[in-house]
Parts: C-alpha cells; structure tokens; sequence
C-alpha cells in the first residue's frame, strides 16, 4: 500500500516536471539518484565507473522527462535507463580492450578489497564448518585436497569419502541455510 | 572534487539537459510559424513587417512551450485562433474583393476584424477551460493569436492590425468570463 502511495508520488513528480514545474526538479533528483546509483553499483560490482553510469543516467532521464506520458512505471523507466547505461559501459570497455590489441578481457590480477574481503568471510566460514567434523573426515578430505592416497583398498577409501562429504554438505546447510 | 560539489555540478548538468530538451520541444511546436510567415510573405508583400511578426512569433512560440504548463498549452489553441485573421484577409483579398489602396480596402479590414473577432471568441472558450492559471493561458494565447494575425493582416497596414487586436482582445476575455459563468 505504502509502495503504492509512493509510485503514485513519484509519477506525480515526474508529471509535474513533464509539464514544465521546475519545483519538481530537486525532489525528483533525490529520490531517482539513489536508485540509480544502487542499481548500477550492483550491476557493475561496485566499480568506480558504476557512479558514471548513474550520472549518464540521471542526465538522460531528466532530458527525456518532458516526454512521459502518465501511467508509466516511473521506477522501471529509470531503471531501465541505467542498466543500459551499464551496459554501454561495459561493451566502450570491452571495445576499448579490443582496440588495444588483446582480444581477452584483461584482469587486474590484485584482488580488489570486497574480493578480499568475500574471500576471507567463505574461509571462516568453511573453517567454522570442518570444526564439526569427525577426525576421520577431516582426514579423508585433507587426503583428497592434498592429492594423497591412503593406504586403505579404494572402494573403502571412496566409501569414506563419500560419507565425509555428505556430513560436511549437513553441517554447511544446518549452519548457513537457515540464515 | 568534494562529494557536494560533485552533486552540484551533476544536479546542474541534470537541469541543464532538462532546460535543452524543453527548448528543443519548443523549436518543434514553433515550426508551425514557418509556412505561416513564409504564406505572409508570398501573399502581403511586406517583408519587414512578416519577418519582424514571425520572427517574434517563433521566438515566443518556443519560450512559451519551453516555459510549460499553461502557456505552453496556450500555444496550440493561439496559433490555430491566429490562422482567423491571418487566413480571412489573405482569402478576401484572392478572392478578388479587396484591393489594397482602392474602395474595397474596407473589406480587408473587415476581414482582420472578423478574423480577431472569430479568434477572440475560440481563445476565450478555450481559456474557460483551462483548469488552473487561466489569466496566463489568455495572455499567452492572445499573444501568439494577435502575432500570427498580424501575418496576415500586414497587408491592411496598421489600421487592419490595429482592429484585429482590438476584435481579439475585446472577445476573448468577456467570452472567457461568460464561458466560465456558464459552466
């Protein structure tokens, strides 16, 4: 319901300016440019052209405001101009990359602070996990990761292993599913 | 750059883009000025005055549509009041009965005249209708009829124009009133 009153406040806006009210210009820009800085920021993984694509996108929106008709969703009409703003973006960088003489899209091979930073949370995350498992387990999956073969007859080695891993997906879905 | 003058810079570039698409909507809804100056100038014979006329018509054609709300929807209905007076003389004098600087000069005038008069009447129904800021919608429209009528009375001179912006003025705001009282 609430959603609903603010969809209509937001076309009204949009409305006004449409019809030349300057006064809906300023409340207008404050709602649209969170949206679309979350959106393309979410889109280009928090990369620091995702704020350029808002920008496009905010300019672009407000050129063509004059030209919305009512009964438009506004939020789908501005989000839809910034995703294909993000998209432009993505294939200028990838024309760029092209024109540079690699064909591969080159990757910066420092990880960057939130690939560090997910990287780490899944480590402890995974260490939480192997703590509640058997010895034994803990073992045989060591003996896998590690490329080493126990002195044990394969189909029981299989069998072990197999038993470890169902009880390490039990342990990972009861800690972190329910969340 | 500081986050606040970033914003700053982004909001005026926002308005900026905003201001250029009014005015670019404001050159399309002029265009119809054009054949409207260009059928003055192959019929009255006056260049100075239609291009003075025109060329103040298009400018004020864009600004109101530009400006929006209801001078921007004054636009339509002064210019298709306008083609009253700017049609009439110009259809009198093909039609053979007015001759400019003879005995049927009257009829020329009378053409301007009945044109205002029909213009006048059109605005002010019109503006009886609009919903909100009805005096700028008369103003508006009064203007952009009274201009494209001097188009097509330039050829009756001043005092064809004269009664044409007498007729339209003198109509469109009693009709206006008495629309309204009767709604």
């Amino acid at each position: 319901m609430a959603t609903r009153e603010h969809e209509h406040d937001l076309e009204a806006l949009v409305l006004r300016l449409a019809d030349g009210d300057r006064t809906a210009f300023e409340p207008l820009y404050q709602v649209l440019w969170p949206m679309a800085r979350r959106l393309t920021d979410r889109m280009l993984l928090g990369a620091p052209e995702a704020e350029d694509a808002a920008q496009e996108a905010m300019i672009k929106v407000f050129a063509r405001a004059s030209m919305f008709e009512p009964g438009r969703d506004v939020r789908a009409w501005v989000l839809g101009v910034a995703a294909y703003e993000c998209k432009t973006l993505r294939q200028r960088q990838l024309r760029r990359r092209e024109h540079a003489g690699s064909t591969a899209p080159q990757v910066d091979p420092t990880p960057s602070p939130e690939a560090v930073a997910i990287a780490r949370d899944l480590a402890a995350a995974a260490a939480a996990v192997l703590g509640t498992l058997r010895a034994a387990d803990l073992e045989t999956l060591r003996a896998v990761m590690n490329d080493e073969r126990p002195d044990l007859p394969a189909p029981t080695f299989r069998k072990r292993l197999e038993r470890a891993l169902t009880r390490l997906r039990a342990a990972w879905s009861s800690r972190h599913d329910a969340e | 750059m500081t986050p606040s003058s970033d914003s700053a810079a982004l909001r005026a570039r926002a308005r900026g883009a905003y201001e250029r698409s009014r005015l670019g909507l404001g050159v399309r809804a002029a265009l119809p000025v054009l054949p409207m100056a260009a059928l003055s100038l192959l019929v009255c014979e006056r260049p100075a005055l239609t291009m003075a006329s025109g060329g103040l018509l298009f400018v004020l054609a864009v600004a109101l549509r530009a400006r929006g709300g209801s001078c921007a929807r004054a636009l339509g209905p002064g210019l298709l009041a306008g083609s009253a007076p700017l049609i009439l003389p110009l259809v009198l004098r093909a039609s053979g009965h007015c001759c400019i600087g003879g005995a049927c000069w009257s009829l020329c005038m009378l053409g301007c005249t009945l044109g205002g008069l029909l213009a006048g009447v059109a605005i002010g129904i019109a503006a009886a209708m609009e919903r909100d800021q009805r005096g700028a919608f008369l103003l508006s429209a009064t203007l952009v009829a009274g201009l494209a009528g001097v188009l097509g009375c330039a050829m009756a001179g001043a005092s064809g124009i004269a009664g044409m912006a007498i007729a339209i003025a003198g109509a469109s705001i009693p009709t206006a009133i008495a629309a309204r009282a009767r709604a």
